[in-house]
């Protein structure tokens, strides 16, 4: 009997250990009643580290599996999506400890709910069907919303928690009705069969389906934040503590993508008439109005919120073209991004300021702190897509795609917007060097930079591999064609 | 192919010797900039000496690229680190390696605050401007002819005038568009021909794709160059950057443009550029007359050589795109004229600045029995500045109207008729300056070192006044090759 099951339970052997430790550190913070939160910190991390540890060893290269009848799958691409969401999990945990610590927000339970989000968004790219992704996406999402509501005695970090929760839940609800209505059309959840059993030889497309699709699309475009589905990012980025959205905008993000990307290439492929101009048009308004919207922001989290939705905008665009190509750049550019936002996230928890969340804040930095200064200057140009920075490469790729397949007027829409936004990027490199802090007012004063060696160490790491990418981009773009290749539908 | 003798990457070395000093200064972590100045400026003298034996193993009859070096660098897309130099090419690395240290000796006592930063960014831009002249692969192109955009935001965001901020973001904005859309367009080939190396391109594009992509590229060099009514940048950013930075731009940034015509524009997109010639005379026409006259209404010494700029640039595009041996000639004798030229003048607005911290024309006069070395100096760039004949100015001008005419009569008489504002605004200027009363007593003549920064420009805009041939010899083969490949297109179409 164990041999039989043995491989079934190999397969969500991460999620299993995450689980475990969650629960031991549940446990742990219930039992000790003076408690040293740092300690539980690095108990999830451990416990990170082990379950990455065994999606290492557990994973076959070149290999598709599934388990449970076929309800969770591994393969090249959910391996390589995994690998995204650990590296950013840990990256988040350890530059989030200390400003957590020092704003005595750290507890028990931020450790167990990292570890339930990570396994949640790690069983999202496993599931094989529509009810367990249901299941995942809850785990993850509910997570996500306790976090939110981290800072208890904030009505701001509260009312983003409750906004959160509140158009989560919609967007949980869209997609349930999207789901009852393919099951209506397939007669099953399963993505294998509902692959299946979509023909585009007939003469009209059932309605079911198509609404069915456009629900789960919906429901994805929120989590990924792109607009019209965007409303909740600002405010959510705006009340919750740093270090939480640190983690909100990082791995959820990039999990969202690549589940979309997985649904959109594997069972809904041959609905690419259907679906890729709503991709567009998801594109056109999330470049549009996230940077139109960022160029008025005053607050830096604020800021961050609608250049991500700008960002989702390229996504979307990349996701729009159906091709290899575009999945590549998809890729690429999620993990590209998420790097440049674990730096932007890194350098702003090292600042000590209650009023840190301003842009005046920053004035001065260059001379105050010159090497993170620095950092965050390079990270600007970056996610504004200057070459020769790694964040042009990733708009590069989704460009490519997208002229490949005679977007080109969208494209140029791309382009101007990426002008438009580079007008802010560089703005916050104006005011970290071109204002001196005598500019500033009082209350602004002694902006201090505390990080624990862990910090410096993962922001160190960040910068280096964003510059490893750019002088040698073919070992990770090896990896990258290689989880595409898991997709044959073209 | 460069000598067998050479096997060092000779190329790959001078565009990297200025970014490993840069890293240099970086690590050292010197604050206050004393060695930082020194290694800045042994970092680019030996650039510029190897740039000069680049040139003596240059061999001069071929038309091809020399030099090359090739590897590998993004493979799944296609993309290689691959650069060479041409005919083309080669007096623009000249230039630079020549122009940077100039610069840095021009900085070296006005830039006090953060001395270090500048240096490296100044390094930084050198090494970027050397790698767009010679990469030979669009992306690795693209790469450097954008990098160049952020060591001078800084430079002019630091270090510039009271108004440096605008200034700063209207550079990177305006170019920044302008090169998107080339981007777009390099895109578009790089699908059409699933390599990005323009070396082995040879297709033809349809004429229907071609006027769209040539218009892609103008966006981006026109900007540059700048080419009228693209200009506005200029002026703003002139006035507010300091000297060093606006040697540099006016000296090699906006050559960046009309070598970007020459590259890309004329061969690969023949037909597109013989339907817009007329387009592009009559914009360099204007751009002549018009900035000649705005040049002679400005009281801004910064102000009025910035235009004179663009009137100048208006040459060479005339010149590029008569698609003639002499005008194309002319072209390029104008570009590294220019770039000697205007460096000069701005060195000597830099000299001025120095002394009196003003830009006002009103604010000096009689200098010439205060400041005669430096009054002399003033005159040669000057008379160049106006093309007269014995200085670097006159051959370019001349042989771009020469080979206009053979094109076009409207445009040579309106050039040419320019050319007399030019003589106007330059000869009042230096009127105004150099001569009647007296305004202050506080003009202290050249120093030393600041001698020192004007004499290779000197030197430079007199040999190639009265002895270009160097010069036509390392560019002549390149371009009659350049010509044949457009002419053969400009058939083909």
């Amino acid at each position: 009997m164990v041999e039989t099951y043995l491989p079934d339970f190999l397969l969500i052997l991460p999620e299993i250990l995450l689980i475990l430790t969650a629960l031991l550190i549940l446990g742990g913070g219930v039992i000790r009643q003076t408690p040293a939160p740092r300690h539980f910190g690095y108990m999830a991390l451990g416990g990170l580290l082990l379950a990455f540890c065994a999606l290492l060893i557990c994973h076959k290269a070149g290999e598709s599996w599934t388990s449970f009848e076929g309800q969770v799958l591994q393969n090249d691409f959910i391996y390589f999506g995994k690998i995204i969401i650990f590296v950013s999990a840990a990256a988040v945990l350890i530059l989030s400890l200390t400003p957590l610590l020092h704003d005595q927000l750290l507890s028990f339970e931020y450790a167990a709910l990292i570890l339930f989000a990570t396994s949640g968004m790690l069983l999202m790219l496993s599931a094989n069907d529509f009810l367990n992704l249901f299941v995942a996406l809850e785990i993850q999402g509910l997570s996500l919303y306790i976090l939110a509501a981290l800072n208890r005695d904030s009505g701001l970090s509260a009312e983003a928690a409750l906004k959160y929760f509140i158009l989560g839940a919609v967007a949980t609800a869209f997609y349930l009705y999207g789901t009852s209505l393919l099951y209506g059309f397939a007669g099953s959840t399963h993505f294998e069969v509902l692959a299946r059993s979509i023909h585009m030889d007939v003469a009209v497309l059932p309605l079911g389906l198509c609404i069915g699709l456009l629900f789960i699309i919906s429901a994805f475009a929120f989590k990924m934040s792109a607009a019209p589905f965007h409303m909740w990012t600002p405010d959510v980025y705006e009340g919750c503590p740093t270090a939480i959205v640190a983690f909100i905008a990082n791995a959820p993000k990039g999990v969202a993508a690549l589940v979309l990307l997985r649904l959109l290439m594997d069972p809904f492929l041959i609905l690419y008439p259907l679906w890729s101009p709503l991709f567009l048009g998801l594109a056109v308004l999330s470049m549009v109005w996230g940077t139109l919207a960022a160029l008025s922001q005053t607050n830096i989290k604020r800021f961050l919120a609608y250049s991500t939705i700008a960002q989702m905008g390229y996504v979307c665009l990349g996701l729009a073209t159906g091709v290899r190509e575009g999945l590549q750049g998809v890729l690429v550019y999620v993990s590209l991004y998420l790097v440049m936002m674990i730096g932007v996230f890194g350098s702003l928890l090292c600042l000590r300021n209650k009023k840190a969340e301003t842009f005046d804040s920053l004035a001065g930095f260059g001379s105050l702190h010159p090497c993170l200064a620095f950092f965050l200057a390079l990270l600007m140009f970056s996610l504004a897509g200057i070459p020769p920075f790694a964040g042009f490469f990733a708009k590069f790729y989704i460009f490519k795609a997208a002229i490949a397949e005679g977007f080109v007027s969208i494209a140029v829409l791309g382009m101007v917007t990426s002008v438009v936004a580079a007008f802010y990027y560089l703005r916050i490199i104006k005011i970290m060097y071109f204002k001196s802090s005598d500019d500033l007012a009082p209350e602004f004063y002694g902006q201090t930079v505390v990080a624990s060696s862990g910090m410096g160490i993962v922001l160190i790491l960040c910068a280096g591999v964003l510059l490893f990418f750019c002088l040698f981009p073919d070992p990770f773009l090896l990896m990258v064609q290689r989880a595409s290749l898991v997709f044959t539908g073209f | 192919m460069g000598r067998s003798m050479i096997s060092l990457p000779l190329l790959s070395m001078i565009i990297f010797l200025p970014l490993l000093g840069a890293l240099a200064i970086l690590f050292s972590g010197e604050k206050r900039g004393d060695n930082a100045r020194w290694v800045a400026l042994w970092t680019s003298l030996v650039t510029f000496i190897l740039s000069l034996i680049l040139w003596g193993h240059y061999d001069p009859s071929q038309a091809g690229f020399q030099f090359i070096d090739s590897t590998p660098w993004i493979s799944s897309l296609g993309l290689t680190y691959e650069v060479g130099v041409d005919g083309i090419s080669l007096p623009f690395v000249l230039l630079t390696t020549l122009l940077v240290p100039l610069c840095l000796l021009a900085s070296w006592t006005t830039i006090q605050d953060r001395t270090a930063t500048y240096m490296i960014a100044f390094l930084i831009l050198e090494t970027f401007v050397l790698g767009s002249f010679t990469a030979l692969d669009f992306v690795l192109f693209y790469i450097f002819f954008e990098g160049v955009l952020i060591p001078m935001f800084f430079i002019i965001g630091l270090w510039g005038g009271p108004n440096r901020v605008y200034a700063a973001f209207k550079l990177f904005l305006y170019t920044l568009l302008g090169s998107c859309l080339m981007l777009l367009a390099i895109l578009y080939i790089y699908f059409e021909v699933g390599s990005s190396i323009p070396l082995a391109l040879t297709t033809a594009f349809s004429p229907q794709v071609q006027p769209w992509l040539w218009l892609a590229f103008f966006a981006s060099f026109a900007i540059k160059i700048p080419m009228w009514p693209f200009h506005t940048w200029l002026p703003d950013v002139h006035v507010e950057a300091p000297t060093g930075g606006s040697m540099i731009l006016a000296g090699i940034l906006l050559k960046m443009g009309g070598y970007g015509f020459l590259r890309f524009s004329l061969p690969l997109f023949p037909e597109a550029s013989a339907t817009f010639a007329p387009f592009i005379f009559a914009l360099s026409v204007i751009a002549i007359l018009y900035t000649s006259f705005v040049a002679l209404a400005q009281t801004d010494l910064k102000k009025l050589i910035a235009y004179s700029s663009v009137a100048h640039m208006g040459f060479v595009t005339l010149g590029i795109f008569t698609a003639d041996s002499a005008g194309l000639q002319g072209a390029m004798t104008q570009m590294v004229s220019h770039g000697m030229i205007s460096a000069a003048l701005f060195l000597c607005v830099g000299v001025l600045y120095e002394r009196t911290h003003t830009r006002d024309i009103a604010a000096y006069g009689g200098l010439a029995s205060r400041m005669p070395h430096f009054v002399t100096v003033f005159m040669v760039f000057i008379l160049a500045s106006l093309g007269l004949p014995g200085t670097s100015g006159f051959v370019g001008e001349f042989l771009v109207l020469l080979g206009t005419s053979q094109v076009s009569v409207y445009a040579t008489v309106g050039a040419a008729f320019a050319l007399v504002f030019g003589a106007a605004y330059a000869l009042w200027l230096y009127q105004r300056v150099a001569l009647g009363p007296m305004t202050s007593q506080n003009f202290r003549d050249l120093n030393g070192r600041e001698l020192i920064a004007f004499a290779p420009l000197l030197l430079g805009v007199l040999l190639l006044g009265v002895y270009p041939t160097p010069l036509f010899t390392m560019v002549k083969s390149s371009l009659s090759h350049l010509l044949t490949a457009t002419e053969k297109g400009g058939r083909h179409g």
